[in-house]
């Protein structure tokens, strides 16, 4: 009986290893990408970045021709033509891009010998129809190839890729030697015959191929999990380098091998050298020996473009001399690397950068620093892990064991960090010198550095960016909400006046409770950190008179139709309390109906900003001006950054600091309006004034449909919305905690009649713990 | 007959509460194989936080095997992770008997002077919660240079007191008289440690090994704590916080994760026993 | 006469006896070794790091002597952190070594009992966070307690009771305690009972003695080495449903269930070290007191049964 257990239980785990193992089976023989490098101490590729105009942002990769000129097409402006190596590039014309203009180009390569090969998807222009022999419908949409050969002659081919089942040409890649390939929707790789027209199937890839490119006469295609290498003479599928197929897996975890936006994450080329393959991807630039075991790193992806996090690689090429040159995309520029023995292979300095969790702003700081201090290794940690055990507590718990152990960070960004305890202990470094030194284009909004500086003058935290609370109206109704008192006394004097219907449109307490929590927070605690229970209270009985009076006339149909919303954006995975805290979004249900009043925050003026004064632009009698609560003239502060006190590289850290808030990368910043001031007014100039931005179809009250067109503001709204920017005084920095205690509180208020007296007791009770800690 | 009847209802009664004991178990295997949409259909209101109840079908309408498939076969970290796991306990619970057995040993046989002041200080010790030591031991660890490997957490656990004492326990129970007698017929120490000590004391160093085995392969918080690079990581650390996307990903790493635990204790409980009973009978 | 006997045997067999003396004297030393220097560096050098912070500041590491210690008397969180465990310990503790005997016992009057043990034994072997979804299923307020409450019409109908948010949050704990550890418990109390020589039994039982007189007077004397290794390592273990408590209800859940390494926890993440470190020692020390005396208690008896 017994032995039969045995031999279960070790046949139950034999399965398991055995399974496990199977799962692993590209691991085996793949490196830790990390642990290869160039060879000991020095050498080093340095990076040379050749712009590319703007109006070559998007294009289908770079083309190098037989006579050593370098063209790329662009989707929107046609074909560029460097003749230096890609040093500077002029725009050509040619008879065959106008088929391609107003079209859905999904791919568009030039050969050696200047043939053109591209792929559109749609229905087909009068230009086109002219040239294709067969005649075609009307309405015929679908999938067809344009072809302009060297001698002028321009060709259109339908292969037959139906609609319907979504395949089309999705890759052309030109071969060196003016072979023409394609790669289809379904994963298969053809060969193309321009003359007679027709593709010859090659080899079918489990899902659509991402990179192609070829090592002498081998083809190479990107998989999810492995590299397709395919053998043109033989014609035949080779079988699989594991080493490589462990790599991309470990690369590519999600499985993505190229981006609907255009370029790919990871991207594979030959050399001179016969069988030595270079691939390309976010860790950097590695050599593989076909059928060898090792990957080894010869550009380390965090000293590089390659690790810039919104960067894809559009094209890469191996030059004579072990040289490299790759386009980055969309915006990033041509970068050629050549290999310099005079620089350290590793930078002996070393700046980190924390935040808890993941940080566009400070992506950006990274990507900027990174460019202008060579030889600085810039090291970005995101301290908490998502998908795994860890909490938020043991990501703290591990950065103060490492900052008290000396080796923390240098610069923090102190979203979600408890900034108070660090304030309280010592733990920050004042910056207000560093800040008050910043002038000329690097200028920050004065108001909001006075905001954050304390009572002793010194400035430990200061957000790169800030959101704004905004309310939004009928002029004489909120000229008279200066406070939350007023915004109660005139939501039940609204309501006197008209018995049904949204005034915020707001019927779920907890929405409720947080958009009025936003700017009244900081009043719930004083200055020694203890809560007001007062505050609390009259925060209850405030949002309680407002609740009640919504309700009181509330209309059934629309409260249903906004909590039905409200579902279907939790099963997109959106929450939906978070996305009424917006203006833009609130905003928008006053031309609908729903509401008279809007109130939320805006952090930017692309969809955001554009609704509001949209809104208020389209009907006269809207107006909008700062949202306060228990406080006044607040801002959000988003971003948070602060510079170690025990970083021993002051100097470093302070650059860095000043690359964040200058101007090149608060342009780039976009959560929140940015505090350098000529970042904030480039925002403004990002399309012109008045300039239509996009339409969206709103449904009214009444099932009726009604366009809603968002116009860029103009100079007299710019200059409002600066007005009341400069004019905000206060940072709303609030206690996550605690403030989920008062919502917790408020709920009970709100809904189960709860007193506000015995709510506001009740909740700063449960505080006293966690403030008596 | 009466005692029959008695002794199968008390058979009955503790298989259902053996059963009760193990419904969580049943929770992971149904879960385990429930498609997606079901899983979310089944927890949405706790994850949503909705007024309704939860329901939980134990026969799940469309099994399917995707989350298996997706965990063993799609997600190479997991081989990597299970087999640091696997690493990890084995080379503490290798060290705890090299170390700790002769420890115990001296402590329940030998009666020098400081042995119970020492041996409380050794209970204490292993008493104190990870929180507290931790700043500390980190201090340690780095000086050490043992950072981010796997000795940071190995090599603490080898020392742990905790093995001392359950070893201990088992090596009380014999008898002095036979040791002195092993004495005067001339038997060195370690030969009686060895040939005396060790058979008798088996059941406590076996319970040591399985109660061991259950703690350090669920060990989290020294392996967040020392360990940032995430392929050293061990399976423990793998699982995340239950949500809807994850929660069939969490289950079968949860399957995965209890496989070898129940494999140890189910093997490692009849030595217990044979060891036990054998202790006995030599009384 | 003893003295008499004592120094005849002495002068009988001087040599063997001193040879024996001075090995055995140094060969614990040789055992002993190299745990005690492991345990010195890994163990016993951060506690006593510890011990040192408790008279520092936190992070700057100045002196404050007895500063800390004081505070953390008179704080309340740490005054309410120590009710709690100790009322977690004193409710635990005997509930989990009485209920283990009382099933061990019945277990042991059972032939097959394989099987049942090892269900016993399963919980041990489930991840924390798999627990923590299970409890969060049963415990919430959407979960299968209140539902099968609701369904035996013990609950009136809408009313939903959050388990964890109230003072039943406590007995949840308790249960989860009892539900992980019940199983080797009556693991080694099985193990102590059958440690009892079977003759024993079988005589008690020939001269008359019915089950409950066989168990009382025979083998549960014999049993108070199992309840000393019980009661330490249920002791232990009682520190070690931290982490499910604090997965399942957060930093800061309800009073009840505020034990003292939740607060050591959020000390920690707030870097009051001071404060952790002093508490640690008290803590320490009560301990060792504790312990002292427990051991003087068992060794009393232990001597007397070796």
């Amino acid at each position: 009986m017994t032995g039969n257990k045995k031999r279960i239980g070790a046949l139950l785990l034999a399965l398991t290893v055995l399974a496990a193992g199977c799962g692993g089976q590209g691991k085996q023989d793949g490196e830790d990408p990390a642990a290869g490098s160039t060879a000991a101490g020095m050498g080093r590729y340095m990076e040379s970045v050749f712009e590319l105009p703007e109006d070559m942002n998007r294009n289908g990769g770079l083309n190098w021709l037989s006579d050593g000129d370098l063209t790329a097409i662009s989707f929107g402006e046609g074909l560029y033509r460097s003749e230096d190596e890609g040093r500077t590039w002029k725009k050509e014309e040619t008879d065959w891009f106008p088929l391609l203009q107003n079209v859905y180009c999904l791919a568009a390569v030039m050969g050696p010998d200047e043939t053109v090969a591209a792929s559109c998807s749609g229905g087909m222009s009068q230009a086109v129809r002219d040239i294709i022999k067969e005649p075609v419908e009307e309405d015929w949409e679908g999938n067809y190839c344009v072809f302009g050969m060297p001698d002028g002659e321009i060709k259109v081919v339908d292969f037959g890729f139906s609609q319907e089942d979504g395949s089309c040409i999705q890759s052309f890649v030109f071969k060196e030697d003016g072979r023409l390939f394609a790669g289809d929707m379904q994963g298969k790789i053809y060969e193309v015959d321009i003359e007679k027209e027709s593709l010859k199937e090659l080899f079918e890839a489990e899902q659509t191929a991402g990179y192609v490119g070829f090592s002498g006469e081998i083809l190479m295609a990107t998989g999810a999990d492995r590299l397709y290498l395919y053998d043109l003479e033989q014609e035949v599928l080779l079988s699989q380098d594991q080493t490589v197929d462990g790599f991309i897996s470990q690369m590519l975890p999600d499985g993505t091998v190229s981006y609907t936006g255009g370029g790919f994450p990871l991207a594979v080329t030959g050399s001179e050298e016969e069988g030595v393959i270079y691939i390309a991807c976010k860790a950097g630039m590695y050599r593989h020996v076909l059928g060898g075991s090792t990957m080894e790193q010869v550009i380390d992806g965090g000293l590089s473009a390659f690790g810039d996090a919104y960067s894809s690689i559009y094209h890469v090429k191996t030059l004579p001399g072990q040289e490299f040159m790759v386009e980055f995309g969309p915006s990033t520029g041509l970068m050629r690397y050549t290999f310099d023995e005079t620089v350290a292979s590793m930078p002996d300095k070393e700046i980190r950068i924390y935040s808890l969790e993941e940080n566009a702003a400070a992506r950006q700081a990274v990507t900027a620093y990174k460019r202008e201090h060579t030889d600085i290794y810039v090291r970005y940690e995101v301290g908490l892990e998502h998908d795994s055990g860890m909490t938020k507590e043991d990501a703290l718990k591990r950065l103060n064991t490492q900052v008290l152990a000396g080796e923390g960070p240098d610069v923090l960004i102190l979203d979600g960090l408890p900034m108070d305890t660090y304030k309280e202990k010592g733990m920050l470094k004042d910056i207000a010198p560093l800040l008050k030194g910043l002038g000329g284009e690097d200028e920050l909004f004065s108001n909001v550095v006075e905001g954050c500086t304390d009572e002793g003058g010194a400035v430990y935290a200061m957000p790169m960016c800030v959101k704004v609370p905004l309310l939004a109206g009928s002029q004489d109704v909120i000229s008279g909400m200066d406070d939350l008192e007023q915004i109660a006394d005139t939501v039940e004097r609204l309501r006197e006046e008209q018995p049904s219907g949204g005034i915020l449109g707001i019927y779920d307490a907890e929405t409720m409770l947080r958009l009025f929590g936003m700017v009244s927070a900081p009043a719930w605690t004083d200055g020694s950190g203890q809560m007001d229970v007062r505050a609390v209270e009259t925060f209850f009985t405030l949002v309680d008179r407002i609740y009640r009076a919504e309700l009181a006339g509330a209309v059934p149909a629309q409260q249903e139709r906004l909590a039905k919303e409200a579902e279907e954006m939790e099963e997109y995975g959106t929450d939906p309390v978070a996305r009424r805290m917006e203006a833009c979004n609130n905003v928008l249900y006053i031309p609908q109906k729903y509401a008279r009043i809007a109130c939320g925050y805006a952090d930017g003026i692309q969809l955001c900003l554009d609704t509001v004064t949209s809104a208020v632009n389209e009907d006269e009698t809207l107006d909008y001006r700062i949202f306060n609560g228990q406080k006044k003239n607040l801002f959000l502060p988003s971003s948070l950054v602060g510079i170690s006190a025990g970083s021993p590289r002051t100097e470093d850290a302070e650059n860095f600091v000043r690359t964040m808030f200058g101007a090149d990368v608060q342009s780039r910043v976009y959560d929140g309006y940015p505090v350098n001031k000529a970042a904030y007014q480039a925002h403004f100039d990002a399309m012109e004034e008045n300039g239509e931005n996009g339409s969206m179809i709103l449904t009214m009250d009444d099932g009726t449909e009604k366009e809603f067109t968002l116009y860029w503001p103009d100079a007299a709204q710019r200059q409002k919305f600066t007005a009341y920017v400069e004019a905000l005084k206060e940072p709303a920095l609030t206690d996550e905690y605690l403030c989920g205690l008062v919502y917790e509180a408020g709920v009970k208020v709100l809904e189960d009649g709860v007193s506000a007296e015995d709510a506001a007791a009740e909740t700063v009770k449960k505080a006293s713990l966690y403030l008596a800690e | 007959m009466r005692k029959n009847i008695q002794k199968g209802i008390t058979k009955t009664a503790l298989f259902l509460l053996g059963a009760a004991f193990c419904i969580p178990v049943l929770f992971l295997l149904s879960g385990s194989v429930m498609s997606r949409y079901e899983l979310t259909e089944s927890l949405m209101p706790l994850m949503a936080d909705r007024e309704e109840l939860i329901r939980w079908d134990f026969i799940p309408m469309y099994p399917t095997f995707e989350h298996y498939i997706r965990v063993l076969f799609q997600t190479p970290q997991f081989f990597v992770v299970f087999w640091n796991s696997v690493k990890i306990v084995i080379c503490i619970l290798a060290g705890q008997l090299l170390i700790a057995v002769p420890a115990a040993w001296a402590f329940a046989v030998y009666p020098f002077r400081f042995r119970k002041i020492l041996f409380t200080l050794y209970i204490v010790l292993m008493l104190m919660p990870f929180q507290v030591t931790m700043l500390s031991n980190y201090l340690v660890l780095d000086g050490l240079g043992l950072m981010d490997t796997h000795g940071a957490v190995i090599l603490p656990a080898v020392f742990s007191t905790y093995p001392v004492f359950l070893i201990y326990r088992g090596f009380c129970g014999l008898p002095k008289g036979l040791i002195e007698a092993a004495r005067i017929d001339g038997a060195g120490e370690w030969t009686i440690f060895r040939h005396l000590g060790l058979p008798l004391a088996s059941g406590g160093i076996l319970s040591a090994v399985v109660l061991g085995f259950l703690e350090y392969w669920s060990l989290i918080e020294q392996p967040l704590a020392f360990l940032k690079d995430q392929t050293l990581w061990p399976l423990s650390l793998y699982l995340p916080e239950i949500s809807i996307e994850q929660a069939g990903y969490s289950f079968v790493a949860s399957i995965i994760t209890l496989i070898p635990a129940v494999f140890v204790f189910l093997s490692g409980r009849e030595y217990l026993e044979q060891g036990i009973i054998a202790s006995a009978m030599k009384e | 006469m003893q003295k008499t006997r004592r120094q005849k045997q002495s002068k009988r067999h001087p040599s063997i006896w001193q040879n024996k003396f001075r090995e055995s004297r140094y060969a614990w030393a040789g055992f002993l070794l190299p745990s005690f220097l492991g345990v010195c560096i890994f163990v016993l050098v951060p506690f006593l790091d510890v011990v040192r912070r408790s008279f520092l500041t936190a992070v700057t590491e100045e002196w404050s002597g007895v500063r800390n210690y004081q505070t953390v008397f008179s704080n309340q969180a740490f005054i309410l952190a120590v009710k709690n465990t100790v009322r977690f310990t004193a409710v635990c503790l005997p509930l989990l070594i009485g209920i283990g005997l009382f099933l061990a016992v019945q277990l042991s009057r059972l032939k097959k009992m394989q099987m049942i043990k090892s269900m016993f034994l399963f919980p041990m072997a489930m991840p924390a966070a798999t627990v923590v979804l299970i409890w969060k299923m049963f415990f919430a307020r959407q979960g299968f307690l209140n539902g099968g409450l609701l369904a035996a019409g013990l609950l009136p109908e809408g009313s939903f009771f959050d388990f964890m948010g109230t003072k039943a949050a406590f007995w949840v704990l308790v249960f989860s305690y009892l539900w992980k550890n019940l199983g080797y418990t009556i693991v080694l109390w099985l193990a102590g009972i059958f440690s009892v020589s079977a003759d024993l039994t079988e005589a008690a039982k020939v001269d008359g003695a019915s089950e409950r007189q066989c168990f009382w007077r025979v083998i549960f004397p014999n049993l108070k080495g199992s309840l000393y290794t019980i009661t330490v390592l249920s002791f232990l273990n009682s520190f070690k449903v931290f982490r499910e408590a604090y997965l399942v209800a957060g930093s800061y859940p309800h009073e009840s269930m505020y034990l003292l390494q939740h607060l050591f926890n959020n000390w920690f993440v707030n870097l009051e070290l001071d404060k952790m470190a002093a508490a640690a020692v008290c803590v320490g020390a009560v301990l060792f007191a504790a312990i002292l005396v427990l051991q003087k208690l068992w060794d009393q008896d232990g001597q007397s049964q070796e």
